[in-house]
């Protein structure tokens, strides 16, 4: 056999599986080695792709059941582990439904019929109106657009709509008129950073939400939006600011010209009825109480049923998400029931470290993964540390654990540097208008930006809710 | 005996006096009582006079009949009138004393009286009235023979009408079937060449694509290769790049593909694009490039190598532009040997070239063949060219139908004593022995389906155009397992 | 990565070579192979294919020595993995029936009549490759800046060809 560079990956990842079985490491049980190896092997996997993230995720899962579950082949050996009682194999597949995949479920099903139904193209000629034509107010209108969108939809189909729109719009300028990059970058950009606002508008806020209900913070819809909203007006501001002067237009006006009318058939005002009611229910919650994750599934029940969506729309979901979630949400239950993620952060004494500081090195490292791996395996990988940091006690008394998550959250949605760091920036210079140096220059400015910022906000805006 | 006569022909050329008046004859024969001694008698097939004597008689017919024959030009002799009973013989010769003119025989027994020219003289001197008599029997003789001439001659010129008439419409019947002919050559040629053009068109299309695709890119080429500033070392260094592109080797993809690999596996950084470029170089051109070994060529390094690559690639360019062109000349050149629609005459023709250019014109067809192509030098043929070119053209497609593709085709132009031959044989399905003498019929085929070439007369047409240059065609079934068709010219 | 390759087959080699190099403008995304007949062009797909990768275009001559283009394109789409791949005929002359037969049986995607105009033979290329793309719903990240991205943009934003992870 050839050794080519996924042979050499896959074998990587074995040695990672095997490796800490072989070794005595000390403090760590049994349960805990091999939950290191699932996660040595699923880090790899991830990091080089030998095989697809969504089934790097799934194969996780499918170890901790054979290895690490009551019921798997080792279930009675694990069960002897002083002070350790394996988990059942209904944990691990109880997070193929655990209710932030439903909340997500839900936003799929919205998403998907605003698309069907052209609201989110409605929306945008809405939102954009306001803006006029000056060229960089509908640059700022542009990112609003995107960035409420894609609080509600994939960032990706966010972007991916928004640059169709542009694109004959940007073909008109002048080629050598620096407008064409700000447009073409502001709406990746924008889509990454709108992701954060809402708990289902990008995958690592799930991690996030997930890790925090296993310890039993529940944080609403609301509450996650009141954080979230000022923090990415902030970054879209600067964002904009820093675009334009990068890139400083030639251009005056830009007018974005949107064909199309609301589609008022039947079904369609099923959708927008549907749509409405669960935002609405999801940003109320502090009013009636009714979790989001329950208000998640009226959406999931109605359309079907209101056949606004039907079968091959469901097809079309991007099942492999939920997939990749839920692996890394099962991966977060091992690493801190095994005692591994307390282990793990054990061997670095953090003590010596102050709350912004524990900030600053989860957020710089999330930032730096997340510009090569995705967002939501960056997550995966450092929310569970940063549970263990908690519930070790390791770190100072000042240590908040809600507020560190939230910061990787947040921080991993950050890094749009290169174009492989996330789809919308892939997106973005598939366009051609755009060279990589001037997304990196760019993304690097406003990436770092989006990182000071998100340290300030958890110093000191953070901590008014939690 | 005179009732015995009957008249030979009616009409206004009838006779009115002479015979048709018995009483004077009559009474003539009265007043020559006394010349009974002059009564003679003939047997049949006697002559009574010979053509081109001198006769000193008049012989007056009583009894039998007597034909008039006339020597012609060439010798034959033919019968020119017919007299019977009281018609006068030897008239003109006797009474002008010149020689005869008409030889007289006797058909039956004939009698008549035999008058000397003193016997005549003394009569008329004695008898006035004989002498009248015997006058008026002469002029109503010498005018019913005159009468009886002008009938003839008048019969004669409507006899030599007709047979004009006859004549030109049988001209016009040949000339009528030769146009047919023609028409059907022609129309077979038509149809044949329909399809030989679409064949071509193919044939013409790939070098254009070569050409036009040539052609674009050394515009590119060219335009990228002025615009970049240069030194003389480097001017130098490009002009022998594009001279080795001029000589540029060709691989096949089989070759290209390994040396890609090669390329790729000793520089595993390289790109494909790249690769694919160095593959196609020249050894010693591969070596001026000074490639690093195992380096891992940096991007100042690769623009250089692909500046460098582009005049061998312009050079390359301009040879396939040139093979190209050529190969539409040679293909237009057969074209145009192989039908001259405006020289449809006889001429010498070099049956070897013909062949030839047949082969080519009908290569869109043939290249799913093994071809086997074995001429030797013949002597000049006299013939139709584009006809004979129609002939081997429906023998090759003949046989391309009846051979599936990979099958063997074989061409042999052979000398042999008297006779030039060519043989076209197969590899096909071959020829049902009953068949053999049918297949030249006209509109006779064995394809089921209709018919993809010409006008489906091929073979028959075929025949008919090699026995109008004098020459057999002929079928049977070859070692190879199909026909064997071979047509025979005379030398 | 599993590659999608580019295959041509044609006899002439001048002509093959042109085609070589109009598609050697997406060689850096889309690999390419050539064959001079259909012979090699069989054993090509099956050493591409044994690879595991994918071929996503047949560029094909319709006459050939021995074997025709269409033949060969029509057992191509009887085959598996090879019926998704898109099929264009490129030809001087193809007769009615041949066409006919290659848009009947080998669900002929495109036909190129020599010469050709190289940027439409390239555009239609990528078009063609964005369609094997959205119909085997392979990744279209990394061919996004050379194929047909306004399909491919419709096709992320409708059908969530590309998702956030």
């Amino acid at each position: 056999m050839k050794l080519n560079k996924q042979t050499i990956a896959l074998l990587l990842g074995l040695i990672g599986l095997v490796a800490p079985l072989l070794m005595p490491l000390e403090g760590l049980n049994f349960a805990g080695q091999i939950t290191l190896g699932i996660f040595l092997m699923a880090a790899v996997f991830w990091l080089l792709e030998p095989i697809p993230i969504f089934a790097t995720s799934v194969v996780v899962i499918l170890l901790q059941v054979f290895f690490l579950s009551g019921q798997g082949l080792l279930g009675d050996y694990l069960g002897q582990i002083e002070g350790y009682s394996p988990q059942s194999f209904r944990d691990f597949y109880g997070t193929l439904a655990s209710p932030i995949i439903i909340l997500f479920l839900g936003g799929f099903c919205l998403a998907a019929a605003s698309v069907k139904y052209g609201l989110d193209r409605n929306l945008t000629r809405w939102l954009l109106r306001p803006f006029g034509t000056r060229s960089q107010y509908v640059c700022l209108g542009l990112m609003v657009a995107t960035a409420t969108l894609s609080a509600f939809m994939s960032n990706t189909a966010t972007t991916a709509m928004m640059i169709t729109v542009v694109i004959p719009i940007i073909a008109q300028l002048d080629k050598a008129d620096p407008f064409r990059k700000v447009v073409a970058l502001c709406i990746p950009f924008a889509a990454n950073i709108g992701g954060i606002a809402t708990p289902i508008g990008t995958p690592p806020n799930a991690i996030a939400l997930a890790a925090l209900r296993e310890q039993g913070i529940e944080i609403t819809f609301s509450t996650w939006m009141m954080v979230a909203v000022p923090l990415v007006a902030v970054m879209l501001l600067v964002a904009w600011r820093l675009l334009l002067w990068i890139f400083p237009p030639a251009t005056e006006r830009f007018e974005v010209k949107f064909e199309g009318t609301l589609d008022k058939s039947p079904a369609a005002i099923g959708a927008y009825c549907v749509f409405g009611l669960t935002v609405l229910l999801w940003v109320t919650e502090a009013l009636h109480g009714i979790s989001s994750t329950v208000i998640a599934f009226i959406p999931i029940a109605l359309l079907p049923a209101l056949s606004v969506l039907d079968k091959s729309d469901i097809r079309g979901f991007s099942w492999e998400v939920l997939w990749l979630v839920a692996g890394g949400i099962s991966l977060g239950l091992s690493l801190e029931q095994t005692g591994l993620a307390a282990w793990l952060v054990d061997l670095v004494s953090w003590g010596a470290l102050s709350g912004f500081m524990l900030f600053a090195v989860f957020g710089a490292v999330g930032f730096g993964l997340a510009l090569f791996i995705s967002n939501t395996v960056a997550a995966t990988i450092l929310v569970p540390l940063a549970v263990g940091l908690g519930v070790s006690g390791a770190a100072g008394a000042d240590f908040n654990m809600t507020i560190l998550i939230l910061v990787i959250a947040v921080t991993v949605s950050f890094p749009m540097v290169l174009p492989i760091s996330t789809p919308p920036n892939a997106i973005a210079m598939s366009t051609g208008i755009i060279q990589t140096k001037d997304m990196a220059r760019s993304g690097l400015i406003i990436g770092l930006c989006g990182f000071g910022v998100t340290l300030a906000f958890g110093v000191f805006y953070f901590p008014f809710f939690f | 005996m005179q009732s015995e006569r009957t008249p030979r022909q009616g009409g206004e050329f009838e006779s009115r006096g002479g015979r048709g008046n018995p009483g004077r004859l009559e009474a003539l024969v009265a007043k020559l009582r006394d010349l009974n001694k002059s009564t003679v008698c003939f047997e049949a097939d006697q002559m009574v006079l010979e053509e081109g004597e001198r006769n000193e008689f008049v012989y007056v017919i009583l009894e039998g009949e007597v034909a008039m024959l006339k020597r012609g030009d060439r010798g034959s002799v033919m019968e020119v009138d017919h007299f019977g009973p009281g018609d006068l013989l030897g008239l003109t010769s006797f009474w002008t004393k010149q020689p005869s003119f008409l030889a007289s025989r006797a058909l039956t027994q004939v009698r008549c009286l035999r008058i000397e020219a003193n016997d005549m003289e003394r009569l008329v001197h004695r008898d006035p009235g004989f002498g009248r008599t015997i006058h008026q029997l002469f002029i109503s003789n010498l005018s019913n023979r005159y009468r009886r001439m002008i009938g003839l001659n008048v019969r004669v010129a409507e006899l030599s009408q007709a047979l004009k008439d006859e004549h030109q419409q049988l001209k016009a019947a040949m000339s009528e079937l030769e146009e047919t002919r023609n028409q059907l050559v022609h129309k077979e040629k038509l149809a044949t060449l329909g399809q030989l053009l679409a064949g071509i068109a193919h044939e013409i299309n790939n070098p254009c694509a070569a050409l036009s695709h040539g052609v674009t890119r050394l515009r590119e080429g060219l335009v990228s290769a002025f615009t970049s500033g240069k030194n003389a070392e480097m001017l130098h260094d490009e002009a022998q790049m594009l001279l080795a592109g001029l000589d540029a080797p060709y691989r096949s993809a089989d070759e290209k593909r390994s040396r890609m690999e090669e390329l790729l596996e000793r520089y595993p950084r390289m790109k494909r694009s790249l690769a694919r470029r160095l593959a196609r170089l020249d050894e010693s051109v591969f070596a001026r490039l000074e490639l690093e070994e195992k380096g891992t060529a940096g991007p100042r390094q690769i623009e250089s190598i692909e500046a460098r690559i582009e005049f061998y690639e312009i050079g390359a360019y301009l040879r396939s532009v040139d093979l190209s062109s050529e190969r539409i000349q040679k293909l237009v050149q057969s074209l145009k040997n192989y039908n001259k629609p405006d020289q449809e005459a006889w001429e010498n023709c070099d049956l070897g070239e013909e062949l030839r250019d047949t082969l080519v014109v009908l290569n869109n067809r043939l290249k799913h063949y093994d071809l086997v192509v074995d001429m030797e030098p013949v002597p000049p043929f006299r013939g139709i060219g584009s006809e004979l070119n129609q002939v081997w053209t429906n023998l090759l497609v003949n046989a391309t139908q009846a051979t599936e593709p990979g099958g063997r085709i074989e061409v042999k132009l052979r000398a042999s004593g008297k006779w030039i031959e060519v043989t076209i044989a197969d590899s096909g399905s071959g020829i049902d022995p009953a068949f053999f003498e049918k297949i030249f019929e006209l509109n006779f085929t064995t394809k089921k389906t209709k018919t993809d070439f010409g006008l489906g007369l091929g073979l028959s047409i075929a025949k008919e155009i090699v026995e109008k240059h004098g020459g057999r065609i002929h079928a049977e079934n070859g070692p190879l397992g199909g026909a064997v068709f071979t047509v025979r010219l005379p030398s | 990565m599993k590659k999608i390759y580019i295959l041509c087959i044609e006899d002439e080699p001048e002509v093959l070579e042109a085609i070589e190099r109009d598609m050697g403008v997406l060689e850096d995304s889309f690999p390419l192979e050539t064959a001079e007949n259909t012979t090699e062009a069989r054993q090509v797909i099956a050493e591409i294919l044994e690879q595991g990768d994918h071929i996503g275009l047949i560029l094909c001559d319709h006459v050939m020595p021995g074997e025709n283009g269409v033949d060969l394109l029509v057992e191509l789409n009887k085959q598996e993995k090879t019926r998704a791949s898109r099929k264009v005929l490129v030809t001087g002359q193809a007769g009615l029936d041949a066409t006919i037969q290659a848009v009947n049986e080998a669900e002929l995607s495109h036909y190129v009549a020599k010469p050709w105009d190289p940027e439409k033979l390239i555009a239609a290329a990528k078009l063609l490759l964005t369609e094997y793309i959205l119909e085997t719903g392979l990744d279209p990240k990394p061919y996004m800046e050379v194929l047909d991205g306004a399909r491919l943009l419709k096709a992320i934003h409708e059908k969530g060809l590309i998702s956030d992870s």
